[in-house]
């Protein structure tokens, strides 16, 4: 997949209410593939976190016998973390504020990150 | 964990916990060890700490040929099982390397993360270096004398 | 820069062999390390491969002057290539043992070796007048028509009447002699030092 259709991916995520920000990240390397975010988010931080906490998820998964996690969510009192598995080991991530709808997000991200790779 | 400066265990300790990296090594850039930490007896840590010091200096060297002047910041080998970060960074002592090998457990984006907050603590707790009085004992030369004569005398 | 540990014990020095291509530089490195052997704890050794231009030796002296002294020696080979290895190795190097080759030949290549080291050593705001350096002639034993007499290369390349020596590289003759001078002007530039600043050696860097 080329860089416009992950262009167009973030802009739909980013055009959602409370979305601070998005990114494509690779799972193996937890390094930014593309992103569009607030200046002010550490996103390169939150790639490697969230492709870190994605590995975690799927070691966990594995000893309780379940299969591959598909999703990420971490909430906490100033905001969410979701991220979502798509194809060719990119996941697709969304930082947002309080004020999400976070339901709707994860529907929308799950969609979206069915057409990555 | 061996550091040769104490102040330095604590920042290198948090690397490795935090970056879930398997080992990590310290050097001058002249690949002399500084501290090292993690699985350090499954490799010649002195041959691996001078040969990342060669492998910086060479690619500062490709750097300059490509037209980036500041050369890069870090170099990373990618294997199929493990990995390994190298990045030099300027320390109150000098300028220094980094050496981080990582497995599936960790990756590139948690050891460059970790690896830069290290570099910034260490930049912000490194005590100023200390006067030093008498460098060397007398008698240093017959002692060199005599230990040349005893390396080389036998083989 | 000879390297005082804050263990107030352990000291390192660092040498640099330096000279033009084919002066022998990897094969006195080899050639220490064949002949000191792999005792525990006293020689590591690490050959040049595509990924790192660098020879390097280190060695363990045992306790001098009432620190566990070890001398690391580094070679790079001589090609343009790896110029800025070299300039980073002299950087932290505390003395400099340049291998020349003594043939008529190579005089010129012995000259823009020495000219080089000295446009390293003024980079990092060094002096050469106070850089540790020895010099070792290799291939004396080729036809004298062949070679330069001592005299004469002194006279060429010897422009601070450093310690000097002939030597094999390959057989090791001349060789401890030279480390010995070298790791001797080190040594003594150290014992009468009392500030760090010093401790770092000839050039600022």
């Amino acid at each position: 997949m080329s860089a416009d259709p992950w262009r167009r991916i973030l802009d739909e995520v980013t055009g959602v209410a409370g979305v601070r920000g998005a990114l494509i990240v690779s799972s193996e390397d937890g390094l930014v593939v593309a992103e569009a975010a607030m200046a002010s988010l550490e996103t390169a931080d939150v790639a490697a976190l969230a492709a870190g906490l994605a590995s975690r998820a799927g070691r966990v998964a594995r000893v309780a016998g379940a299969s591959a996690p598909t999703s990420v969510r971490l909430t906490a009192e100033r905001g969410s973390v979701i991220a979502v598995a798509g194809d060719a080991q990119l996941w697709l991530v969304a930082i947002t504020d309080p004020s999400a709808e976070l339901g709707r997000l994860r529907i929308l991200l799950g969609d979206l990150a069915a057409t990555l790779g | 964990m061996r550091v040769l400066e104490p102040w330095l265990a604590d920042p290198l300790a948090e690397l490795l916990r935090e970056s879930s990296a398997r080992l990590a090594l310290v050097m001058t850039s002249s690949g002399q060890v500084i501290a090292q930490h993690g699985f350090t007896r499954s490799l010649d840590v002195m041959a691996a700490a001078a040969l990342g010091a060669g492998i910086l200096a060479t690619t500062g060297e490709l750097a300059r040929v490509v037209g980036s002047g500041r050369g890069f910041g870090a170099v990373v080998h990618q294997g199929s099982a493990q990995g390994v970060w190298l990045a030099g960074f300027d320390t109150p002592r000098g300028r220094w390397i980094g050496l981080v090998v990582f497995g599936r457990e960790s990756s590139v984006g948690l050891v460059r993360m970790f690896f830069e907050r290290f570099a910034d603590t260490v930049t912000l707790v490194a005590p100023p270096v200390t006067a030093v009085r008498e460098v060397l004992a007398e008698g240093f030369e017959r002692e060199l004398d005599a230990s040349l004569r005893a390396l080389f005398g036998r083989s | 820069m000879a390297r005082l540990a804050a263990d107030g014990v352990s000291l390192t020095v660092t040498l640099v062999i330096f000279g033009p291509s084919r002066s022998g530089k990897s094969s006195l490195l080899r050639g220490v390390h064949d002949r000191l052997g792999d005792g525990p704890g006293t020689v590591r050794m690490a050959d040049a491969t595509p990924f790192s231009p660098l020879d390097w030796l280190a060695i363990d002296l045992g306790v001098i002057g009432g620190r566990n002294a070890t001398v690391h020696l580094y070679a790079v080979p001589g090609l343009a290539a790896y110029d800025s290895t070299r300039r980073l190795l002299l950087s932290q190097a505390d003395g400099v043992v340049f291998l020349a080759d003594s043939q008529g030949s190579r005089l010129e290549a012995n000259l823009d070796a020495l000219r080089q080291l000295q446009d390293h050593v003024l980079a990092r705001e060094g002096d050469m007048r106070e850089l540790p350096i020895v010099f070792l002639y290799t291939k004396q034993d080729l036809p004298s028509d062949l070679v330069l007499p001592l005299a004469a290369l002194d006279e060429a390349l010897n422009f601070r009447n450093a310690p000097s020596f002939t030597g094999d590289a390959l057989r090791g003759t001349g060789v401890r002699d030279a480390l010995q001078a070298a790791l001797t002007l080190v040594l003594r530039r150290l014992a009468v030092t009392t500030e760090p600043a010093d401790v770092a050696g000839f050039g600022a860097g």
